[in-house]
């Protein structure tokens, strides 16, 4: 036995080491200078570490010099902001996205599980089932309902397919949270004279808030890190995060260094958010793929 | 969608017409169809054995041990899983570049990646690498899964199976696998989905090349729609791929049903 012990520590150290190793390159490629990111042998970390990429991508001031051949890129203005911008319409964008689909999902759950009619239970089903097929499939016609509705590089095209993408979870998430619920605290809200709407508000969202906040941060993290919609519908105005940081790679000389910094601070966000409701999400995750 | 793939844009993207199922006869009559499909294929079987093996070895070795190194491994394991896909390939991107990223480099020093080429443009490294960076990706939800599933099965069980004289594998083909078996089939319905949509990685990675030769599914839909500007043909590709992952997934759940829905 202690031979399989000290096999699994093994096995388990490989596989933590193949999991961190890209992060330790990208966090040691993002303080090296552009011409140490470009010799062979590659490094890990830099000789002389220098904090310029990180600064560059929270600058205000626009580019014009010597980054100009990062902006050449389909009809893109040659010169502007590296990612301060596209932080903001991420951050915009995803706090949007997180509000409206709680918004929408509350309803629906509170009317699932109180209210018996005919097929309430095919809407939880349902839901699961839009959440389980990946979203190229809903790329076309997204895109094409974007056009006709003239809303191709606003925000609110890029809402309507996040919401499609997030309110099947939370609405699946929230019932499995909402079930084992002490009803009777409605019950009695009910008896003491305040209107449904009331007990609702006041009386059941406040108990259910760390489930309510757990479904908000997932949220915000799904709209956070959206790839395939956000490279559809944005454009020069609206573009998030990721999207800026594909022109990057989509050069001849990719400046690896900024690229790298931009790619951790797209992810630290997610990161942390992801371990700090990491219990309920995977509870959430295991039940909605069980219990069915 | 089902509508729109029966259709023809007229002079502009605004006028629709209908046209049957010409769209469905361009794409069958397509050998691009087919080399996607055949992609995809490759790239699924590949992607979800690879996830698999990973998965279930990390989680058996999880299940042996106890206390605060497994903790901080298992965190540091966990992270690509918390990673988005658009990071993912870009950082992968630069490891497998040729010569200046570490894999390429090693690749390169090896001999496996002769002069003057790359990793991401030459096969079959173009379709070998990315299929590594999307199971860096994913294993860890399959560690995880498998894991919870172990943590369920009873003591009990094994030391009675010990007593009987069964030997390590025995128990694990025998006793393991089988009340694994829900988590597992669980675990490969939904990644199947994902892998078999999954876009950004591939799309950040190789973009087809060379020459459309890892080119997905969801590539090829991404390239009918947004640089060929054949929008219809783009719906009538996404229906179909929308029909195969349904039967996919209803003949799973019709044929194990008593193992997803317990």
């Amino acid at each position: 036995m202690k031979i399989m012990k000290i096999f699994s520590i093994i096995i388990l150290f490989l596989l933590a080491s193949f999991s961190f190793l890209p992060i330790i390159v990208s966090f040691g490629t993002s303080f090296m200078t552009l011409e140490e990111s470009y010799k062979v042998p590659p490094k890990i970390f830099p000789t002389n570490p220098v904090l310029s990429n990180w600064i560059r991508l929270f600058s205000l001031e626009e580019i014009t010099g010597e980054l100009t051949e990062t902006y050449e890129y389909g009809k893109e203005a040659r010169s502007g902001r590296i990612l301060i911008d596209n932080l903001f319409n991420s951050i915009l964008i995803s706090l949007t996205t997180a509000f409206t689909s709680i918004l929408i999902s509350i309803p629906v759950v509170y009317i699932t599980i109180r209210f018996k009619f005919r097929g309430y239970s095919l809407i939880p089903l349902s839901a699961l089932l839009i959440y389980m097929f990946p979203s190229i499939i809903l790329i076309v016609p997204v895109y094409i309902l974007d056009v006709n509705l003239g809303l191709i590089d606003t925000y609110v095209g890029l809402l309507i397919p996040y919401l499609i993408l997030t309110v099947p979870f939370i609405v699946w998430f929230l019932r499995a949270y909402f079930i084992n619920f002490p009803w009777e605290l409605e019950e009695a809200a009910l008896i003491d004279g305040c209107s449904r709407l009331r007990a609702l508000y006041e009386v059941i969202l406040w108990l259910a808030l760390p489930g309510l906040i757990t479904a908000w941060l997932y949220a915000f993290v799904m709209a956070w890190g959206e790839f395939n919609f956000a490279l559809i519908i944005t454009g020069s105005s609206t573009k998030t995060v990721p999207i800026k940081l594909l022109q990057f790679v989509q050069q001849h000389h990719v400046n690896w260094p900024v690229l790298m910094a931009g790619c951790l601070i797209y992810s630290f966000p997610i990161i942390i958010i992801f371990y700090a409701i990491e219990k309920y999400f995977i509870a959430g995750l295991l039940t909605g793929s069980i219990k069915g | 969608m089902a509508v729109l793939s029966l259709m023809e844009s007229g002079s502009s993207i605004y006028e629709n017409k209908y046209v049957g199922i010409e769209n469905y006869i361009a794409v069958f009559n397509s050998p691009y169809f087919y080399n996607a499909l055949l992609n995809t294929f490759i790239w699924t079987v590949g992607n979800l054995v690879l996830t698999a093996i990973l998965g279930l070895v990390g989680a058996l070795a999880a299940n042996e041990l106890e206390g605060k190194l497994k903790r901080i491994l298992m965190v540091l394991i966990m992270i690509p899983w918390f990673m988005p896909w658009g990071a993912t390939a870009m950082i992968w991107k630069h490891l497998w570049t040729t010569p200046y990223g570490i894999f390429g480099w090693l690749a390169f020093i090896s001999g496996l990646i002769k002069e003057g080429q790359a990793i991401l443009t030459s096969l079959p490294s173009a379709f070998l690498a990315p299929m590594i960076t999307e199971t860096w990706k994913i294993y860890p939800l399959g560690l995880l899964m498998f894991y919870a599933g172990l943590r369920q099965i009873p003591k009990e069980i094994y030391e009675s199976a010990q007593i009987d004289g069964g030997g390590v594998f025995l128990i694990f083909r025998y006793i393991t696998i089988p009340l694994l078996k829900p988590i597992i089939i669980t675990f490969i319905l939904l990644n199947l989905m994902w892998i078999m949509g999954s876009f950004a990685i591939m799309f950040i990675l190789t973009g087809g090349a060379p020459a459309y030769a890892t080119e997905l599914y969801s590539l090829l839909i991404y390239r009918k729609v947004f640089l060929e500007i054949k929008y219809y043909e783009g719906a009538a590709l996404s229906m179909i791929l929308f029909v195969i992952l349904f039967t996919i997934g209803v003949l799973t759940i019709y044929f194990y049903k008593k193992e997803v829905f317990r």
